[in-house]
């Protein structure tokens, strides 16, 4: 039996038709999805701690020294800072105090 | 013959079944990342502004009604001067048909939140 005859046979088994469908979604649409889903969930959970960051980030501006400001000089209150970020990060991040995380 | 083509009809409606219950999987995670960025826009908002006035909420409201969000409650911080805490929290519901079994569909509500804490910039004088 040769390769062209097999190919040309036009009888075919039903079984074979489940079989390969079955096959196709298992180890094909299944590992995709789950590849794409997962890839997708990653990206929103970046996006949300990015956000949260975003936030305190632009919170620090607040612990900036006005009065230097006047004379053309950019400075922070870094103790200010530090505890303006601490404590937004964690409100922000659903966290403790010191960052660690909340119990579940 | 004929099983053969009934067979192979089966395998495709199963095979399309599974396509849309796999597109229909990313419909509320699309919505929940919707609302973070409206949410987040007015939050914004909320720091130059000082607060949550009534016209924004009502815009964001409606912003998120668009989205297909229901039973919206929006808290936010009203008036605080620079440096003070301002709070947003957002509670909503989306609700959206899904296929739960091979030809049964049916309506699912997931209820969504969002929550975070900025810090004002409007100097009060």
């Amino acid at each position: 039996m040769d390769l062209i005859s097999v190919i040309k046979r036009k009888k075919g088994s039903a079984v074979t038709d489940v079989v390969i469908g079955a096959a196709v979604i298992v180890f094909v649409l299944l590992p995709i999805f789950s590849f794409i889903a997962e890839k997708f969930i990653v990206l929103d959970k970046a996006q949300m701690i990015k956000d949260a960051v975003d936030m305190t980030n632009i919170s620090t501006y607040n612990a900036m020294l006005a009065g230097s400001l006047g004379k053309e000089e950019v400075s922070l209150s870094h103790g200010e800072a530090e505890e303006i970020f601490i404590s937004l990060l964690a409100a922000n991040l659903n966290l403790k105090p010191d960052l660690s995380p909340m119990p579940q | 013959m004929p099983v053969r083509v009934i067979v192979t009809g089966i395998v495709l409606v199963v095979t399309i079944a599974v396509l849309v219950y796999v597109v229909e999987f990313f419909l509320p995670l699309s919505a929940k990342s919707d609302m973070n960025v409206i949410c987040r826009d007015t939050l914004l908002k909320m720091e130059t502004a000082g607060g949550l006035s009534t016209n924004e909420r009502l815009d964001m409201e409606s912003e998120l009604m668009t989205r297909g969000f229901l039973n919206i409650v929006a808290n936010g911080t009203e008036n605080e001067k620079q440096g003070e805490a301002l709070r947003l929290h957002v509670e909503a519901d989306y609700t959206y048909n899904k296929l739960t079994a091979l030809f049964i569909r049916n309506n699912i509500t997931q209820h969504m939140s969002y929550d975070k804490t900025s810090m004002s910039r409007k100097v009060i004088n």
